[in-house]
């Protein structure tokens, strides 16, 4: 019953981060975070939505994503251009610090927005690809914790893929 | 705060390492084992499965070590298979020649992954040093592909060097593109390969054999190669969303039915070593003008050979006026000058003119229905200046080594292309007699270009190495 008396206002939610800022947002960007379409299904999205997973920071520049997204989609331009609107955000978007960017996948896949997670882990998955393992490590502060034999042995079984 | 906090990766659960690798090449998600005991085995996850003989089977080693090198290949397959946990595949890749010892390997492997549903297979069982323009050559082939019914969702099919069936009760529903590379593919395959694949958007066929002619149907179809293909006599088209179109081989009857979408076309009958004098030069003037929707055409020296024995040897009706940039694959022989002529008269709105040279098959025998007097391309050209000269504004030669014609002819281009910008030279890699490096002799000769008349004050002469 609650869908009847808001339908003629633009509806809003609240959506609380893991360090206590609320965010207000409107339906059409809250509904592409799958995890609160669900809970607006079952109607349970009020007072707010408190999302334990993920801090003001990174839910502040999911929000833009998702606002970007929705008003590209709904803005009427044709589809080539809304996409080609698109792309040129998302790259943008993804300028970002390789620290942010984990969060910002964690993020997705915790808010469930497929086309968000998707384009974090590309960008990640490019951004190994075109490194050296010691630029990766450097790169995401991977503590190789090999001993120097054990890492030989691994250099040395799959030998065709390092030349 | 310890090393281990500072790791970026460690809050991360390992399934979304998973999603990551999950986009990596093969090779690069490989690698990922390497950069700690964490990521020892999450490359298992990688959903682009290439296995590339030539990574580890070195061409130089002797035959026994080959042997050895082949069997450590597909000892890597059959630990892939054993340790693969993924049950939806994006690609998979699979290059290996000289596969025969190892077929039932090979075929697990295949199953494997069709069974999880990849959209892209590409496999490739043809030798590297096979020849392509050998016509005579016939490959052995060994695998057959099987279990069609669970490629149903492939969207896309490259296949060299192993056998083929086509059968009529399968369709492809999401299938757009396909490679077929060194396979028998007799006609009715042919018939039942369109039927099943209703939604194919490029087809391309590069040595197959055992064809006959064949009339494709589709409003599909965008892009459509046949390469050095045996069999076929008469290929009609009718593809009104075809823009790409590549027929490399010996001459055949090419029909195409006119539809404003075509943007490039390549028609080089190089393979053709006969004269054939029976309607060729009329068959060569209507397909001409069925493709002049065309911006970038290439045409061989066969075409400008040929084209003088139309009917009409003078003027194309329609003109290819859409052409921006033609592509000659000539050997600038003076029995070619004829049909240089026609498509400069032909194409006024020519804004790039590349030369291809190389020696081509010049049909010696055979006599033009004209005179040609030496030097006649520069004499005439005193008088004509056609349109396309003057919107020409880039000329490159591909193979440059300073002889009569070549001078004649760039000679006459740089008189009367007044709008020309660019005309940029590469070398023949030929050698002189007894292999004396003749790279200084045809430097010389770009020199001498220099000292040409020209018409445009802008022009920029350049020399590009590789």
């Amino acid at each position: 019953m609650s869908s009847s008396t808001e339908l003629t206002e633009k509806k809003v939610f609240l959506l609380k981060s893991l360090d206590g800022v609320i965010f207000e947002v409107e339906e059409s960007v809250a509904v592409q975070l799958e995890v609160i379409r669900e809970l607006i299904e079952g109607d349970c999205a009020r007072p707010f939505i408190s999302l334990y997973n993920v801090t003001s920071e990174i839910l502040a520049l999911v929000i833009e994503y998702c606002k970007h997204h929705a008003e590209t989609c709904s803005g009427g331009t044709s589809a080539t251009i809304a996409d080609e609107d698109l792309k040129t955000f998302d790259n943008e978007f993804m300028n970002v610090d390789e620290n942010i960017l984990l969060e910002l996948c964690s993020a997705a896949d915790y808010l469930d927005i497929k086309s968000l997670f998707e384009l974090t882990c590309r960008t990640l998955a490019s951004l190994i690809k075109d490194r050296t393992i010691i630029e990766v490590r450097k790169m995401f502060n991977v503590e190789n914790d090999f001993s120097v034999v054990e890492e030989k042995a691994v250099r040395k079984e799959f030998a065709w893929a390092f030349k | 705060m310890d090393s281990k906090e500072n790791d970026y990766f460690s809050h991360l659960p390992d399934t979304l390492l998973f999603v990551i690798v999950s986009f990596l090449p093969f090779k690069e998600a490989v690698r990922t084992s390497v950069l700690a005991r964490r990521w020892r085995n999450i490359w298992y996850a990688a959903k682009n499965i290439e296995f590339d003989e030539k990574l580890f089977v070195k061409n130089e080693e002797s035959d026994e070590n080959k042997a050895m090198q082949r069997m450590s290949f597909v000892s890597f397959i059959k630990h892939w298979l054993d340790n693969c946990v993924e049950t939806d595949l994006h690609s998979f890749r699979l290059v290996f020649s000289h596969s025969e010892h190892h077929l039932s390997q090979i075929q697990d492997c295949i199953r494997f992954c069709v069974d999880r549903d990849v959209k892209e297979l590409d496999l490739n069982f043809s030798d590297p040093t096979w020849n392509e323009d050998d016509l005579k050559q016939i490959p052995e082939t060994f695998l057959e592909l099987s279990s069609y019914e669970s490629l149903k969702k492939l969207e896309s099919l490259k296949l060299s060097a192993c056998n083929f069936r086509v059968f009529q009760f399968v369709t492809f529903s999401t299938l757009k593109n396909i490679y077929l590379g060194w396979i028998e593919f007799p006609g009715s395959c042919f018939k039942n390969l369109m039927s099943m694949c209703p939604s194919l958007e490029t087809l391309n066929l590069k040595r197959c054999w055992n064809m006959e002619n064949f009339y494709i149907d589709s409003d599909k179809l965008r892009v459509f190669v046949i390469d050095k293909c045996l069999g076929p006599e008469v290929i009609i088209l009718n593809a009104p969303f075809l823009s790409f179109f590549q027929y490399s081989g010996p001459s055949v009857h090419l029909q195409i039915e006119y539809h404003p979408r075509m943007v490039e076309v390549i028609l080089d009958f190089g393979l053709q070593t006969e004269y054939i004098e029976e309607g060729e030069g009329d068959m060569l003037y209507n397909l001409l003008t069925e493709i002049s929707s065309v911006r970038v055409l290439t045409i061989c020296s066969y075409m400008l050979q040929l084209i003088v024995t139309a009917d009409d040897p003078i003027t194309l009706k329609p003109a290819l006026e859409n052409v921006k940039h033609l592509i000659l694959k000539t050997e600038l022989h003076i029995n070619e000058f004829y049909g240089i002529t026609f498509f400069l008269k032909n194409c006024p709105n020519l804004e790039i003119l590349t030369i291809d040279l190389c020696t081509r098959t010049i049909f010696q025998d055979y006599k033009p229905p004209f005179t040609f007097e030496e030097h006649q391309f520069l004499t005439r050209f005193q008088y004509l200046r056609y349109r396309s000269t003057m919107c020409l504004k880039m000329v490159n030669v591909k193979g440059f080594k300073g002889e009569t014609n070549e001078l004649i002819v760039l000679s006459y281009l740089l008189r009367f292309g007044s709008a020309l910008k660019y005309l940029s030279i590469s070398l023949s890699k030929e050698k002189g007699p007894n292999g004396i490096d003749m790279e200084s002799t045809y430097r010389q000769n770009v020199q001498r270009l220099t000292q040409f008349e020209r018409a445009s004050p802008h022009l920029q002469i350049f020399l590009v190495t590789e």
